[in-house]
């Protein structure tokens, strides 16, 4: 008997009996939102909250100065507090780092995607510079120190000046990356807390202003029609004196209405 | 070294500790006057340190420097009382909300969806895997299942453990450079992967005691004799509630049948009441010694296995590209994990350790219940099932225990706006937005 079917026993796609773990429908969230131990939030987790404490807020604008505020305030403010640090600490260890130690760079940075291509790059760039060039943190230089350190001792191979010499270099490396770090965060506050906020209220101080002179321009213009208004007032007043002209007459003509109408106001 | 002068008192005390401090201080500075300051980077140096290693620290710091403190400042100075009030209230309330609530939230969830009904299994919830962790040591025991060399339930965890811990690369680039190439390492070699492999299986010098298996403990437990008479009790409790039904009268078969079966399942009620009880209570105390045994293994990882803190996972057990969903994460992290995940293998492993059967194994892991008959959408995507393998049910779990947190607190979050202007409108009167009125008085005409 001859197979007809273009598969051979061989190569016919066996039917998956074995679970799809990976296509879990909530799996897609839960990579984005899960917590990575409990009793603390992820950054994920934030950024998803504060986005929509954002649309709340603008939502709840009470006027166009507020929205505005609300826009520059809030959409700077999540990408400076999300991503401004990282951008501002790699752009520091890319170019000012090797214009004080030009060694110390190689031991910082990892590089890493050097291969994606340009819109992927852009796309790092500005959301995780740290998928493109990943800054070792403090304790790992100081672990690899302590391990390179004692290699070196051990091997007796390398002189005591070499020795000195690595020990100085992973100090300033050291040294660096801390002033990278607090780089990063004093731009983030420099940003978040004052920038944004003085340039809120120029802004706003400026719509303000030229508010006003809009409404000074505008009574000026109508200042033609005074005449009327004083005669609307004129007509006010006349009329309440003719309300109360007319209710002294009613108190003399019936004295007891009277007396009893004011009891009652007094009750 | 100088001898301490008596006559400088505490200022000469402190100026011959800057010059006890290791001569690389002085090579920074330059010529060898090492000086008291150099104390003070160390200083700045740690608190930088620790304000970078953990996310959670950062984001609070900079929220705090940058949104609450200085903003009410500038709108205090600026603008009048009003709109600081509003100003503090939103960053204040913004600080707690998006930052902190969602893993408060998460406790206080934790601890309500740990009963009978959403956690069936009994499984410690606490003992937290996230879900990009638990995604790729799945695919690495997929991996292991396709190879037939496993034939005892040992093999298998050494398998998982020595192939799991061997994914685990340092992300730093020091191991890589030539010079250092020798000193340190980006990988676990060969000789420390077989040795942190028994360290986890606590069969190394000083791992016995901090190592166990929760599913052995149970079940040991289980028979001792206040459990056994438990279950008696509920027995005859069922008999005693079936006779009474019927007025004590003689039985016929079918009844005699009935009386059975309804004793049988008070049995098995009770048995898996106790099994899910006393599994959490072991969990607790294998949780317990864990941060002891994380002491040592990290220990071990960094000064013999030569590894730095932070680590990629690994997509193939040589060479191969990070694991992205997962990232950069502390080591001491991810072998927390493949610890609980190794818990989580023994529990699947229960009644194999005589005969191996792969697939039954399988589908205690992975297993999810059949998309037709008796189940519906609601019991197949969000209800936790005894009948499901491990990895879809926490996976179900943690659908409640995160989701639920995260909407809450967004929830709070929103409406925290609506009761600032509430407060706002309390001391004006009027809907208007406090900033401008107070750019008018102050800067406007008239």
């Amino acid at each position: 008997m001859v197979h007809l079917s273009p598969f051979s026993p061989v190569t016919r796609p066996i039917p998956q009996k074995a679970p799809r773990f990976g296509h879990y429908p909530t799996m897609g969230m839960l990579n984005f939102l899960d917590f990575n131990s409990v009793g603390a939030s992820t950054v994920g987790q934030n950024k998803v909250i504060y986005a929509a404490v954002i649309l709340s807020r603008l939502a709840k604008a009470r006027s166009a100065n507020e929205f505005r505020e609300n826009i520059t305030r809030d959409g700077l403010g999540w990408y400076s507090w999300f991503m401004g640090g990282p951008l501002m600490q790699t752009a520091f260890a890319l170019c000012m780092v090797p214009l004080v130690c030009k060694a110390a760079q190689p031991l910082m940075i990892t590089r890493l995607n050097q291969k994606a291509n340009v819109g992927k790059k852009i796309l790092y760039t500005l959301f995780s510079p740290s998928s493109l060039w990943l800054l070792a943190t403090d304790k790992q230089l100081h672990q690899r120190k302590e391990q390179v350190l004692q290699g070196m001792k051990a091997s007796k191979a390398v002189a005591a000046s070499q020795l000195q010499r690595t020990a100085n270099l992973f100090e300033r490396t050291i040294n660096l990356r801390s002033l990278t770090s607090l780089f990063g965060i004093a731009f983030t506050i420099f940003l978040l807390g004052f920038v944004i906020n003085l340039v809120n209220i120029a802004l706003t101080r400026a719509n303000v202003r030229k508010k006003d002179q809009e409404k000074q321009m505008q009574s000026q213009q109508s200042s033609g029609f005074k005449a009327n208004v004083n005669a609307e007032k004129l007509l006010d007043v006349l009329q309440r004196r003719l309300d109360t002209w007319q209710q002294e007459q009613n108190a003399k003509a019936t004295p007891f209405k009277s007396s009893y109408h004011g009891f009652m106001q007094r009750v | 070294m100088e001898p301490r002068d008596p006559k400088k008192g505490l200022r000469g005390a402190f100026r011959f500790q800057g010059v006890s401090a290791p001569s690389l201080a002085s090579s920074l500075i330059g010529q060898g006057s090492s000086g008291n300051w150099y104390n003070w980077v160390v200083k700045g140096r740690n608190v930088l340190s620790t304000i970078e290693s953990d996310p959670l620290i950062g984001l609070g710091t900079t929220d705090l420097m940058g949104m609450v403190i200085p903003r009410t400042g500038i709108e205090l100075k600026k603008r009048g009382a009003i709109p600081a009030r509003e100003t503090f209230f939103r960053e204040i309330t913004g600080t707690i909300t998006n930052t902190f609530l969602a893993g408060w939230l998460g406790i206080l969830a934790v601890m309500l969806f740990n009963g009978k009904i959403t956690n069936p299994k009994g499984l410690d919830m606490r003992a937290w895997i996230d879900s990009p962790s638990l995604d790729a040591y799945s695919s690495v025991l997929k991996d292991i299942f396709k190879q037939d060399k496993i034939t005892t339930a040992d093999d298998l965890r050494r398998a998982f453990l020595k192939n799991a811990l061997g994914r685990l690369e340092s992300t730093d680039n020091v191991w890589k450079l030539k010079q250092y190439k020798t000193y340190c390492n980006g990988r676990l070699p060969q000789k420390e992967l077989d040795y942190l492999v028994n360290c986890f299986l606590g069969r190394q010098k000083g791992f016995e005691s901090l190592v166990f298996n929760v599913e052995d403990a149970v079940k040991t437990k289980m028979k001792l004799p206040q459990y056994q008479a438990e279950v008696r009790e509920a027995m005859a409790a069922a008999k005693e509630a079936f006779m009474h039904k019927l007025g004590n009268q003689p039985l016929t078969k079918a009844q005699q049948i009935l009386l059975t079966r309804a004793r049988m399942a008070a049995r098995r009620v009770t048995l898996s009441n106790q099994e899910r009880i006393l599994r959490q209570l072991e969990s607790q105390r294998l949780r317990l010694y864990e941060k002891t045994f994380l002491d040592r293994v990290y220990n071990f990882v960094i000064n013999k296995g030569k590894l730095s803190e932070e680590v990629f996972f690994m997509d193939r057990a040589a060479k191969g590209t990070p694991v992205s969903s997962i990232g950069v994460k502390n080591i001491r992290d991810h072998l927390a994990k493949i610890k609980r995940m190794s818990a989580l293998l023994d529990h699947a492993l229960v009644g194999q350790e005589a005969k191996l059967n792969l697939a039954a194994v399988e589908k205690r892991l992975f297993g999810q219940l059949p998309s037709k008959g008796a189940t519906n959408w609601f019991q197949r995507m969000l209800m936790p099932n005894r009948a499901e393998g491990l990895i879809p049910y926490l996976c179900k779990s943690k659908y409640w225990l995160v989701l639920l947190p995260v909407l809450v607190a967004g929830t709070l979050g929103c409406y925290m706006v609506v009761i600032n202007n509430w407060l706002t409108k309390l001391k004006t009167g009027g809907n208007d937005f406090p900033g401008e009125k107070a750019l008018m008085s102050s800067g406007g005409k008239h």
